[in-house]
């Protein structure tokens, strides 16, 4: 057999792929292509390429896409086409009001260098484009769909701009990241009095007219206050943490910028508060709805106050050792072979990821790990939508190859043991995650009371 | 969601070959008469003659667009070796909410299009509250592809078997095998075509009275190249593979009639009534109330590519099909015929007095695949009259995952799913939910050492 093996070209941040397009071979030795156009085919944003040289293409498949639906249906009920299947590549589509985004990647198996088939999660992928759209919208507000209805030829690529890169990172952090295909963000573990310590002066500082108070980094949230009976959605401190991790200048000194956070309020802006502190590794974010100069005022001095309280308890070093830390190995892996990696997922949107970044390199090993735990994901929340209240709890699966997934109260632990175990050791494995994740354990490791 | 949005039916609502590289031989041709060209046959036949044109143009076009985003092709052929990938069927499959459309290559020169119309496909919520927007974060939920695509499979081979490709058998054959898979109306099921005969376990012994009986039958006929052997519905051995085994069990017995019954019914292109489908079901798997037939006239069948006799002989619901060269001197089969008729008698006994054994046993059942026979045997601690559509659903996720791995473990809607591969034998074990992940391997076990005392794999 020839060993010669086929190779995609893997995307990289900050290359430029404008001289791509899809009428040349190279475009097809890209993995996965996003496409995003509106519902009459004009393009808004193309992975690799330039919109302009890719309008032809997209116009194309949007002319398929109607005429398929015209020509194939008697009844008048709109349809909506969601995959294409051809051979060994998908085709994802997913339709948000009136934007339509497209994502192609191919199942091609290869046989050297890589010990793990290349097999794409359907569900993560979907994830990364529900996330794409949460990050067009808050780029350009859900104005953009109004204007759409209004004038179906309205040029939304223009109003994306600068922002591209936000976009690119959308996807790449959609396709890696655990926080986006799980809807979690990655909280920061530790101690219990610490963490009370730190949401109390949150609690302390807050100002009139801030909605939420943000203690994080560019991947980790280390707390947060919210104004009482406001919920502060996961994927909106996600646009912050992926706007943050696209814009390097957020973490040097004080920013007031202008932000569209859909869960808050998609059609128009608020304004966040960022000052980074602590080498700039650290950030508290304010968000409010009033953009005034007094408001800045006031944020930056509770801010200040609590840096000082916390300068004056030492818990830089302490904050920086916890990072360091992480992502840390628990004890219960320390020192066996048996259970290879594991993620948990809290009912409250938190995940709790050892030994691997939540966003950020990661290596190959982990990028099939989280295919694996994308579709035991997904096969667990189609179980749930549609089983019996009585017979939604102690969900598990189990397969030879190691991976699997169990149900525990307010937890789900997806996990990767070693394949040539006997049962019995997976069941005691299990346990002992379950015992390291049983309820009074969870404060180390969670943000667990409301604000 | 809830399990009443489960729901496998189906009914084909188009099927169309197509030869995208026909040419039209009038000459001066116009676009219309390059469209009639590439149409080779249209189910059903009275649709509008314009929709025919534009949905064969669609399908052409839409099947060689998204080709583009396949791996290239020649690349594929450097790494892999050659000899199966070619005969292959490339599928693809376009997904919507109320319709899936199979497009099949068959051939550079024949393309199949199926349309198929199911129940609308729900939306997964995959968090508990909204978002900005209503639909966010839902995604669909939908069947694994191969249950759609087992079914086209299924219609090419059968007609690859049956017709050999014979284009001017096509609209005969579609509706035969729209009967043989329905049932009284047009409804099919997805599952259908996924697993169907059962199998069991059978004696070493009886297994070798048979294969010596096969052995003589060889000497007396040398012809004879193929063998395959049911008994009381059950699949017992063949020399083809087991899917083609019960394609050609399933082409001569319809859904439960006689070869010629059917041809009656698929000329008046009629369903059949509930009652006689209800007796034809039964018929189907018990063999029991079919009459015998130690006729051995032959039929047509094609075996790659090359055309082949089948003769078929039933008594005493011992049910065997031979297949032979195609011979002008079949004098020898009356030979054949008098040898199985002398051992039906033993062969039927000691097969009918295992069977009944098996079923006098303590009530335990299990779910058994191996690969497209299925055999069922459900715990007796599971307090369940049948399974539900979650079940199935379940159930067909387990069989499918079995295909990457050895073992699948579930515990899901009320019931512990344990899957477990062997070669190509697939074993999926019912247990009650109320047992715990510490004491579920040995209650499994304790089914595993009961089952199979002699259990011929």
């Amino acid at each position: 057999m020839n060993t010669e093996s086929y190779q995609y070209k893997p995307h990289v941040i900050n290359v430029s792929y404008q001289e791509i397009s899809p009428d040349i071979p190279e475009f097809f030795t890209h993995k996965r292509h996003v496409f995003i156009m509106t519902n009459t085919g004009r393009p808004i944003y193309v992975r690799y390429g330039s919109e302009i040289k890719s309008s032809i293409f997209l116009a194309t498949i949007n002319a398929i896409f109607q005429k398929f639906l015209l020509f194939f249906f008697e009844d008048k009920e709109k349809q909506n086409l969601f995959k294409i299947s051809h051979d060994k590549s998908n085709i994802y589509i997913l339709q948000r009001n009136q934007i339509t985004y497209i994502c192609t990647t191919n199942n091609l198996q290869v046989y050297i260098q890589l010990l793990y088939s290349t097999q794409d999660s359907e569900f993560i992928i979907y994830q990364m484009l529900d996330f794409l759209n949460t990050q067009l919208i808050s780029i350009v507000t859900d104005q953009a769909n109004v204007h759409l209805i209004q004038k179906p030829n309205y040029d939304l690529g223009f109003s994306v701009g600068g922002s591209r890169n936000l976009l690119t990172l959308a996807i790449k952090n959609g396709l890696y990241s655990p926080c986006i295909a799980f809807n979690s963000i990655c909280t920061l573990p530790m101690t219990v009095t610490l963490r009370s310590f730190i949401h109390n002066n949150l609690k302390e500082i807050k100002v009139s007219n801030v909605i939420a108070t943000l203690l994080l980094t560019e991947t980790y949230v280390i707390d947060i206050w919210r104004q009482k009976n406001m919920e502060f959605k996961t994927s909106d401190i996600m646009i912050i943490q992926s706007m943050i991790q696209g814009q390097g200048q957020l973490k040097k000194g004080e920013n007031w910028i202008p932000i569209c956070l859909p869960g808050l309020s998609a059609m128009g802006f608020v304004y966040a508060y960022i000052n980074f502190f602590y080498q700039n590794t650290i950030g508290i974010v304010m968000i409010s709805d009033d953009n005034s100069l007094d408001m800045f005022t006031k944020c930056k001095e509770a801010a200040q106050t609590m840096i000082e309280k916390f300068d004056s308890n030492k818990l830089q070093q302490t904050l920086f050792s916890s990072l360091q830390n992480n992502p840390i190995t628990p004890k219960c892996i320390e020192n066996q072979t048996q259970i290879k990696h594991f993620i948990v997922r809290h009912t409250s949107g938190q995940l709790f990821l050892p030994m691997f970044q939540a966003f950020g390199i990661n290596n190959k090993t982990f990028k099939f790990y989280m295919q694996q735990y994308g579709e035991l994901y997904k096969d667990f929340m189609i179980s749930q939508s549609l089983g019996n209240q009585e017979t939604k709890q102690n969900y598990f699966v189990w397969d030879s190859k190691g991976f699997g997934i169990t149900q525990y109260h307010d937890v789900v632990i997806m996990f990767c043991f070693n394949e040539l175990i006997e049962f019995q050791q997976i069941v005691q494995n299990v346990h002992i995650l379950h015992k390291m994740f049983r309820t009074e354990e969870l404060n180390n490791f969670f943000i667990l009371k409301p604000s | 969601m809830n399990q009443d949005h489960l729901q496998f039916d189906f009914q084909l609502k188009a099927l169309f070959m197509f030869n995208p590289l026909a040419v039209p031989t009038v000459p001066k041709p116009s676009e219309q008469d390059q469209q009639d060209a590439k149409l080779i046959y249209y189910f059903p036949q009275n649709a509008n003659i314009e929709e025919k044109r534009i949905q064969t143009g669609m399908a052409e076009g839409i099947f060689i667009f998204f080709k583009q985003f396949n791996p290239n092709e020649q690349m594929m052929q450097k790494q892999w070796q050659q000899d199966d990938k070619e005969n292959e069927l490339k599928f693809q499959t376009i997904h919507l909410e109320s319709q899936t459309h199979i497009i099949c290559q068959i051939r550079e020169d024949l393309f199949l299009f199926m349309s198929i119309a199911h129940q609308k496909i729900p939306k997964v919520k995959v968090i508990v509250e909204d978002y900005f927007f209503s639909e966010c974060n839902k995604f669909h939920y939908s069947l694994s592809k191969n249950l759609y695509t087992n079914v086209a499979e299924n219609y090419i081979n059968n007609f690859s078997l049956f017709y050999g490709f014979d284009i001017s058998q096509l609209d005969q054959y579609t509706w035969r095998w729209i009967q043989c898979n329905a049932r009284t109306s047009s409804q099919l099921n997805l599952f259908y075509f996924q697993t169907q005969s059962f199998k069991y376990a059978f004696d070493a012994s009886i297994f070798l009275l048979l294969q010596f009986l096969l052995s003589m039958i060889r000497q007396i006929e040398s012809q004879i190249t193929d063998f395959l052997v049911f008994y009381n519905g059950y699949f017992v051995y063949s020399t083809l593979p087991h899917k083609m085994a019960l394609l050609i069990k399933e082409h001569y017995y319809g859904n439960g009639l006689s070869w010629s019954t059917t041809e009656q019914k698929v000329a008046q292109k009629q369903f059949l009534s509930y009652e006689q489908s209800q007796l034809a079901y039964l018929n189907f798997n018990n063999l029991k109330n079919l009459p015998k037939d130690s006729s051995f006239s032959p039929q047509i069948i094609y075996l790659n590519q090359q055309k082949k006799y089948f003769f078929t002989f039933l008594e005493k619901q011992f049910f065997v099909i031979l297949i032979s060269d195609i011979t002008k001197d079949l004098s020898n089969m009356t030979t054949v015929t008098t040898a199985l008729l002398k051992n039906v008698d033993k062969i039927s006994s000691k097969l009918e007095s295992y069977i009944e054994t098996n079923q006098k046993q303590d009530s335990i059942r299990y779910i058994y695949f191996n690969g497209i026979n299925l055999a069922s045997k459900i715990s007796s601690q599971l307090n369940i009259q049948k399974l539900s559509q979650e079940n199935l659903r379940i159930l067909q996720q387990v069989y499918e995952k079995l295909n990457n791995c050895n073992q699948y473990v579930i515990r899901n809607a009320g019931m512990w799913f344990f899957g477990i591969k062997v070669v190509d034998k697939r074993v999926i074990y019912l247990q009650s939910a109320t047992i715990s992940l510490s004491k579920i391997e040995e209650e499994i076990n304790k089914f595993v050492e009961q089952l199979f005392p002699n259990f011929l794999l």
